[in-house]
């Protein structure tokens, strides 16, 4: 089995830990649905290592790309759900700054609305405590820094380096 | 310890702000009391008279420290501040005292007199346009915020625009946005965000009143998407001072989900507060 992380806006579904009372008993929110947000019918996600070590890279190589330094949020999906719900996995290049997570990418494809709405079901029916997490902001900037340090990190813009490290280092300016 | 307890004693009183200046505050008093929140009948109550909106320019802190310290002669590290709301009966946010009651000292906020103002020789009054103009301009930010898709995340056009207010016009744009979430005028989406935008911004002067409010929505709303959002904004302003707060908030967190990212601000100030503290130890 195969853990793979999909970026994700969790407000949608810190709301869907109340139930509302308009919901009928089998029934499931639209908007952790909708926080997936496929284009084309497809959905991208990075595969995760074991122990799930390569978050912070992942996190760090996404933010990089998305222009904005800030936390990161995720669900985790397990290959098992995705199949269950019939979805298409295929490995492709990504197109983050990171080469190594790049390798990492896998599309998720032909998700039609049904198939979504199976795969929502299987993760709100976990604990979503231990589905979805979030990289603090100061967390991925330090990732980011490392990243260009070492150079696994390319082509990051000066503005987003220098937001990692105002990020980093708030505290101790403020000391 | 030794610590005083603010209490407002007007219908204004709903927008105090601690630097003073920004707000319709028109009558306060203050109630000296020690660390466990019971009155100290030695020590009177101190009211003042404000007559008009911009006759006082220093900030109420500064106030109260002076007074605290001319009653007390305390020295300065010693004085802990207690901000308490005693008009504010909007149950979700504060519980309702009268003014003069007692309150326990774990109902209050409690800071460092540091914290909420490191820049107590000065006021940034004179630097502000008109107190309207600032009410007016953050409402409008606001509104537009409000009435805005936040879909995409980390919309970069407001988070600018509610910097800008706060540069520009410091403690009173905290005020009136302390005043929107508290009178529910803005949806919980954009409150969120506003919370967020809060946490991220580095500028001193408001530095205390800002983290006063995050803690304070985080330990009162009764909405978890806004209790998430301040937490998300005090771990940008990555301050240790905030953990005594923090670990109140995860005590009392109802959404498994918001208790987990409550652990991790936690986790990242005490690692904050040791690699602050490290250097200081160092020193000879």
């Amino acid at each position: 089995m195969f853990r793979y992380l999909r970026k994700v806006d969790l407000k949608p579904w810190l709301e869907a830990e109340a139930t509302p009372e308009w919901l009928g008993e089998e029934a499931i929110p639209a908007d952790p649905v909708c926080s997936f947000r496929t284009r084309k019918n497809t959905m991208s996600v990075f595969t995760l290592d074991d122990d799930a070590r390569n978050v912070g890279r992942i996190a760090a190589a996404l933010t990089v790309s998305c222009g904005q330094v800030r936390e990161f949020e995720y669900i985790i999906l397990d290959s098992t759900d995705v199949d269950s719900a019939a979805i298409v996995t295929r490995q492709t290049e990504g197109d983050t700054a990171d080469a190594e997570v790049n390798g990492l990418h896998r599309d998720l494809e032909q998700i039609s609305a049904q198939k979504l709405v199976t795969l929502t079901t299987l993760v709100l029916n976990k604990n979503l405590h231990e589905v979805c997490d979030r990289i603090l902001a100061k967390d991925v900037a330090v990732q980011i820094l490392k990243g260009v340090s070492d150079g696994s990190l390319t082509n990051v813009s000066p503005k987003i380096i220098q937001k990692a490290e105002q990020l980093v280092g708030r505290a101790a300016q403020r000391s | 310890m030794t610590s005083a307890v603010t209490t407002c004693t007007s219908e204004e009183s709903m927008l105090p702000d601690f630097d003073y200046s920004g707000t319709d505050l028109n009558t306060w008093t203050v109630v000296w009391g020690e660390a466990s929140g019971l009155l100290d009948d030695e020590v009177p109550s101190k009211t003042w008279q404000r007559k008009s909106r911009r006759a006082h320019e220093e900030p109420l802190s500064r106030r109260i420290w002076e007074t605290y310290t001319r009653l007390l002669r305390v020295p300065p590290k010693e004085l802990v501040v207690k901000r308490f709301w005693e008009t504010y009966t909007r149950p979700l946010m504060v519980p309702s005292h009268g003014v003069g009651d007692v309150i326990a000292a774990d109902s209050a906020y409690v800071f460092s007199y540091e914290s909420l103002c490191s820049d107590t020789g000065e006021t940034d009054i004179t630097e502000q346009s008109d107190d309207r103009v600032a009410v007016e301009e953050t409402r409008q930010v606001l509104r537009d915020l409000a009435s805005s898709d936040l879909e995409d995340e980390g919309d970069e056009r407001f988070e600018e625009s509610v910097q800008s207010l706060i540069v520009l016009y410091g403690g009173r744009a905290v005020c009136e946005i302390d005043y929107l979430i508290r009178d529910e005028q803005i949806p919980p989406d954009a409150i969120r965000f506003v919370l967020r935008v809060l946490g991220d911004i580095d500028h001193p002067k408001t530095h205390g009143y800002r983290q006063w409010l995050l803690q304070r929505v985080l330990l009162y709303s009764s909405s978890a998407i806004i209790r998430d959002g301040a937490n998300v904004g005090l771990a940008l302003l990555d301050d240790p001072e905030a953990l005594p707060v923090l670990r109140k908030a995860i005590e009392k967190e109802t959404s498994p989900l918001v208790m987990k990212f409550l652990d991790k601000t936690i986790r990242q100030l005490e690692e904050t507060e040791a690699s602050v503290s490290l250097p200081a130890q160092g020193r000879p």
